[in-house]
């Protein structure tokens, strides 16, 4: 593990390097966020302005309709589970692009990456036809015989909203995992060998703990955007399938902001505390553990 | 002769200063807001501003207008719902003239003092226009709202996948349509709903009227498989099988006929929904005869014709039906002077009204 080695001039320079990002992250981030947190304390209703007041009623009448505490827990469930089975499946796709891919490596790292030059709304509306009651899974599954009939479950449903984001997410959690592992010394793996461990025990001893940070970066990648998303949920959620995401957004169409805000600050607080709790068990102090 | 003459002459002085004087009471109910002054639209050079819907700045449906003023020049800016067109223009996003909102937006508005009313003495085509929509707008004694478009709001049934059709909007609750509907994701149509399959009076209802009905909506989500934004998304659903029953719009009826589904648009005992949007005109509008020389050529037969050809939408004008396709007119129901009579257009609403209704239909989804 190398240590962290001062260079000359370096914190000058950092600073000027960063200064840029710095002031578009303060224009474009945190005021924004500032904005929004004001907007939670403006009482709720209707309203096309900021006015000078501050007042808790919004939150008051938000977080007592016990539906939107609901809503927030299946939201979660849906989050853990999307990353947990996108991190799952990623891991196979990132150990093969490090250790056995060889030289077809950028070929195939392209081919993962490929579904992201079509737009992400178009590859939502794309399941539809996959899910729905005529779609291709419904045929392919009367033509073998397995049922008589079409499924009406795969499509508007909850079940229809944890496939189709596990498929949006597979190939970025792939990118942390991968990244990892190719910077694995593998002379690890060898002394594993050579000290008489089989392939299983070298991958569960040596591999897999040391390709740790990545998986865990791979989970949060996939869940904190998860948690917020709302796209996915009203192309093919139906009534089963609304995720926070869709009432705030409903509020914000409906002119609603103070509403909206408060939620989105729930939703906020949510992530921070799944994070915080995250890096706790995961054993992650510094943002240096994490490489991604 | 002349004596009559003097003696209208008398009347209309005092009817000017009568008018002069309830101008002075400002508002305090009762008295009539002026009209904006403006030139005669023949001296108005334009341009004319308009904030409407993506897709009806087409010369179809201004022809008249643009005959009689051609050096006038038409400027629009889009919106895409009833909620952004109020806020496009409340908060200052927007400077228009005109603008086409619904009518359940009108009151609204008015509150907001953001709109004038309209002389409709000016406007040649107002005694053809339906009585029932005309009514809509009518705020005191006073109109601010011109109807153009509408649409009924009812349900479209699948036969060949039901076999009770729902004949009243109560029947949706019935067990047996367990996930077979597709609910519109739109607040006021799901309060209306229930308040009229329950027999409660839309919109003033009491806070217990509020309860009921959000219960009753979060009961429904049983039967309700999806919740539609998008008008092709009902419509797709529909043709693809994915749902039975659809609470949609007439023109959606038409295209799923038209996707192959042996489908009937019901008549519900407690009388369709209607939406009816149309034209209001800014308070600050130094064009406002010019706008009211626009508006009458929108509600004229000719334009009605096109927008219920190339458009599928019903027209306020009742003469538009007779230059218009037969079969348009009857695949769209628009000469079913019954239904029409029993039908349940959409009433302005207060920003507390929408507020409420908003606030429940935000808890039924999240239920």
């Amino acid at each position: 593990m190398a240590e962290t080695r001062r260079i000359p001039g370096g914190r000058r320079f950092g600073l000027i390097l960063s200064a840029a990002p710095a002031l578009w992250l303060l224009a474009f981030f945190v005021v924004p966020l500032g904005i929004l947190v004001a907007w939670s304390f403006q009482p709720p209703g209707i309203v096309a302005a900021l006015r000078p007041v501050l007042t808790l009623e919004a939150y008051r009448s938000t977080l007592s309709a016990g539906s939107y505490w609901r809503v927030l827990a299946r939201t979660g469930v849906i989050a853990l589970t999307v990353a947990a089975v996108a991190v799952a499946l990623a891991y196979p796709i990132a150990y093969a692009l490090a250790f056995a891919a060889r030289r077809r490596r950028s070929l195939l790292l392209t081919l993962a990456l490929l579904p992201f030059l079509t737009s992400y709304l178009l590859r939502i509306y794309a399941w539809r036809l996959m899910l729905g009651a005529k779609g291709v899974l419904n045929e392919l599954l009367q033509a073998i015989g397995l049922t008589h009939g079409p499924l009406g479950f795969f499509l508007y449903s909850r079940t229809a909203v944890v496939l189709v984001l596990i498929y949006v997410w597979v190939p970025w959690a792939a990118l942390p995992i991968f990244l990892r592992l190719d910077q694995m010394d593998r002379s690890l793996i060898e002394a594993a060998d050579d000290l008489g461990a089989d392939r299983l025990r070298a991958f569960l001893r040596v591999t897999l703990p040391l390709s740790m940070p990545g998986v865990f970066a791979a989970f949060f990648f996939v869940m904190i955007p998860t948690l917020g998303d709302f796209a996915t949920a009203s192309a093919v959620g139906g009534s089963g399938g609304q995720m926070i995401g869709n009432i705030i957004q409903q509020y914000l169409n409906s002119l609603s902001y103070p509403s909206g805000a408060v939620l989105s600050v729930l939703l906020l607080v949510t992530a921070l505390v799944a994070m915080t709790v995250g890096a706790r068990l995961s054993g992650i102090r510094d943002v240096g553990d994490v490489r991604v | 002769m002349p004596k009559v003459l003097r003696l209208l002459a008398v009347l209309s002085a005092l009817a000017v200063v009568g008018a002069a004087c309830a101008e002075e009471g400002g508002g305090g109910g009762g008295g009539a807001a002026p009209f904006p002054s403006s030139p005669p639209a023949a001296e108005d050079a334009g341009p004319l501003r308009l904030l409407e819907w993506a897709g009806y700045e087409i010369p179809e449906f201004h022809g008249p207008f643009s005959e009689a003023y051609p050096d006038v020049k038409l400027e629009y800016q889009f919106a895409d719902a009833g909620s952004s067109f109020y806020q496009k223009v409340a908060t200052g996003g927007v400077e228009v003239d005109l603008a086409h909102p619904c009518s359940n937006w009108v009151q609204t508005w008015y509150d907001a003092g953001l709109i004038a009313p309209i002389d409709v003495s000016r406007l040649e085509h107002w005694s053809e226009l339906d009585p029932k929509m005309r009514e809509l707008g009518k705020i005191g004694d006073q109109y601010y709202f011109v109807p153009w478009d509408w649409g009924y709001e009812s349900l479209i049934v699948n036969t060949d996948m039901v076999k009770d059709v729902p004949q009243s909007w109560a029947d949706l609750w019935d067990p047996q349509y367990e996930g077979l509907i597709a609910m519109e994701d739109f607040s006021e149509g799901a309060v209306a709903m229930t308040a009229w399959a329950f027999d409660l009076p839309y919109p003033n209802l009491s806070d217990e009227d509020l309860q009921f009905i959000k219960d009753k909506l979060i009961e429904l989500k049983r039967n309700i498989k999806l919740f539609w934004a998008g008008s092709t998304d009902l419509v797709q659903a529909m043709v693809n099988g994915d749902v039975a029953i659809g609470y949609g719009w007439n023109d959606q009826f038409a295209k799923v006929v038209d996707g192959g589904v042996n489908a009937v648009y019901v008549d519900p005992e407690e009388g369709r929904g209607g939406w009816v949007c149309g034209f209001v005109v800014l308070k600050d509008t130094p064009h406002y005869d010019l706008a009211l020389k626009y508006i009458d050529s929108a509600i004229s037969p000719e334009v009605g014709k096109n927008a219920i050809d190339m458009y599928f939408l019903g027209h306020s004008n009742t003469k538009s039906v007779e230059l218009a396709d037969p079969k348009t007119v009857e695949t769209l129901g628009l000469l079913d002077t019954d239904v029409q009579a029993r039908t349940n257009f959409a009433v302005p609403l207060t920003a507390e009204q929408r507020d409420t209704f908003n606030q429940i239909w935000s808890e039924v989804l999240a239920a």
